[in-house]
């Protein structure tokens, strides 16, 4: 669909005006069952009927003109194509070779122009790269079409998580399937495999340790430290026991747990991931190309500080 | 409803997805857990530390990015433009106090608060301050607290302003004792 520049005409008397007219109210009369239709004129406001003359009559005239931003028109039979957008979303799942070639930049690989620079992934990487391809192509059973191990693994994990079944449960549910499925499947034996498959997907988090009265985090220069340097507590989970035997520090019976732990969702990769991936990446430029800029303010992006930022 | 834990999230939103995505589940960012048993309060800072680092590093340098629909690589930069939380989260974030004597962030340190003796809390009554300097209840003592209201509203303070002002605050106090700003909010380590 063309911008339809036209209709920002502000004598409404323009030759391409009173043509894109026209053509609006064939395309409008085609769509139209009676022979009214709304009218577009900024007084109506797609809101009153007119008829063909009467709606003509508005749009040409100086004073009114198209409602402003109509130029998809949707009250006119014409498919909205924008906002449809959401329910594609919801179907891009199914697609995991995409997704692992996504991830790793594969098509990288591939260009040799762009050389053996950093972005080429380091030799961990790789070796995760191609279990996770191999996962993707062994079939779940013999003669499986729908699902390989990868895929299936991942909606069952989602599936896992969103109503939250315990660890245990879903270990004991696999071992069922594993029983029930044909002979020859490959389904991992417990949670654990599972996890430790799904995390070769990368975005995982790191543990910090904090101290639990909120005073540092045990980073940095205080990466080795047993005690808080602010207020003296342990870095260590402790017991009025193990205080009265040696002071604050545990017991070296106990492995030492952390007495508070802050989860760190490192925000780099995540918005390199956002690029990364080929079916977001086209809705991140919709600011830039999808929508009209017409000097009003309508958005953050439409702000001088925006501008000046991506600029 | 008897809360005894509480764990505080930070999301991010990405700003560069269209509205009607971008404050869609799928596209949220977690960015940190803060575990309990009791919410961080105004030592959320600490927490914050490691999201800091990386939005300074992000404005500062930025990071290669492959861009998969130009097929190249980029400089990606990244800004925090503002912040989303509840009226007692502000005060944890910004560092000024959001109750008692100087509850109101828009008045700041010029904030006319009086205390109730027998209701036992402060209750700021200088709102009319900020109506048209003619409007007609500003005489109107009778429906509200039996004064006229002749006073402007309180001057609009500066990013540099609000600095020293937090400097000196935190130094000394205001001159009645009291201490609004809490603490320098770890946002203002941020270039922008």
């Amino acid at each position: 669909m063309a911008h339809r520049e036209w209709m920002h005409d502000p004598t409404k008397q323009s030759k391409e005006y009173i043509k894109g007219v026209n053509e609006f109210l064939e395309f409008a009369f085609q769509n139209s069952k009676s022979n009214k239709i709304l009218c577009p004129c900024t007084n109506c406001a797609n809101c009153l009927k007119g008829s063909r003359t009467s709606v003509r009559e508005h749009l040409i005239d100086p004073r009114r003109g198209f409602v402003r931003g109509y130029r998809q028109w949707v009250f006119h039979g014409e498919e909205p194509t924008t906002s449809s957008r959401t329910v594609e979303l919801v179907e891009m799942e199914h697609n995991m070779g995409g997704l692992i070639n996504d991830i790793f930049g594969v098509h990288l690989m591939e260009e040799p122009t762009l050389g053996e620079g950093e972005r080429n992934p380091q030799v961990g990487e790789c070796s995760k790269f191609y279990q996770l391809v191999k996962d993707n192509e062994e079939m779940l059973y013999p003669n499986c079409k729908k699902y390989s191990k990868l895929s299936f693994m991942v909606h069952l994990y989602h599936l896992k998580c969103l109503p939250g079944w315990s660890d245990k449960s879903f270990s004991m549910l696999l071992d069922l399937l594993r029983d029930a499925l044909l002979e020859g499947n490959i389904l991992p034996k417990s949670y654990y495999e599972t996890k430790k498959m799904i995390s070769g997907l990368g975005l995982g988090y790191e543990k910090i340790h904090a101290c639990p009265n909120d005073c540092i985090l045990y980073r940095d220069e205080y990466v080795n430290d047993q005690v808080c340097p602010k207020c003296g507590t342990s870095r260590w989970k402790t017991t009025s026991e193990d205080v009265q035997a040696n002071g604050m520090e545990t017991s070296d019976k106990r492995k030492n747990l952390p007495a508070k732990i802050l989860r760190w969702f490192p925000l780099k990769p995540r918005l390199q991931r956002l690029f990364m991936s080929s079916e977001v990446v086209e809705s991140m430029r919709w600011h830039h190309e999808g929508r009209l800029n017409d000097g009003f303010h309508r958005h953050p992006v439409d702000s001088l500080a925006w501008k000046e930022f991506v600029a | 409803m008897s809360i005894n834990h509480s764990t505080w999230s930070v999301i991010l939103f990405p700003y560069d997805l269209p509205p009607w995505m971008c404050m869609k589940q799928s596209f949220f960012m977690l960015s940190l857990l803060i575990p309990g048993p009791k919410g961080p309060g105004k030592n959320v800072d600490v927490y914050l530390q490691p999201l800091v680092q990386e939005l300074q590093d992000l404005w500062d340098n930025g990071i290669e990015t492959f861009h998969a629909y130009k097929r190249e690589t980029f400089q990606l930069r990244a800004a925090i433009m503002w912040t989303i939380n509840d009226f007692p989260a502000y005060a944890n974030l910004s560092g000024w106090s959001t109750k008692g004597q100087y509850a109101c962030p828009c008045c700041g340190i010029e904030t006319i608060s009086r205390w109730l003796k027998h209701g036992g809390k402060f209750c700021h009554m200088c709102h009319r301050r900020w109506l048209a300097p003619k409007h007609k209840w500003r005489l109107n003592g009778e429906d509200f607290d039996g004064t006229r209201e002749l006073r402007k509203p309180p001057r609009r303070l500066h990013g540099d302003s609000i600095l020293i002002q937090i400097d000196e605050c935190l130094e000394e106090g205001l001159e009645d004792g009291a201490q609004p700003w809490k603490k320098k909010s770890i946002f203002f380590t941020l270039a922008y």
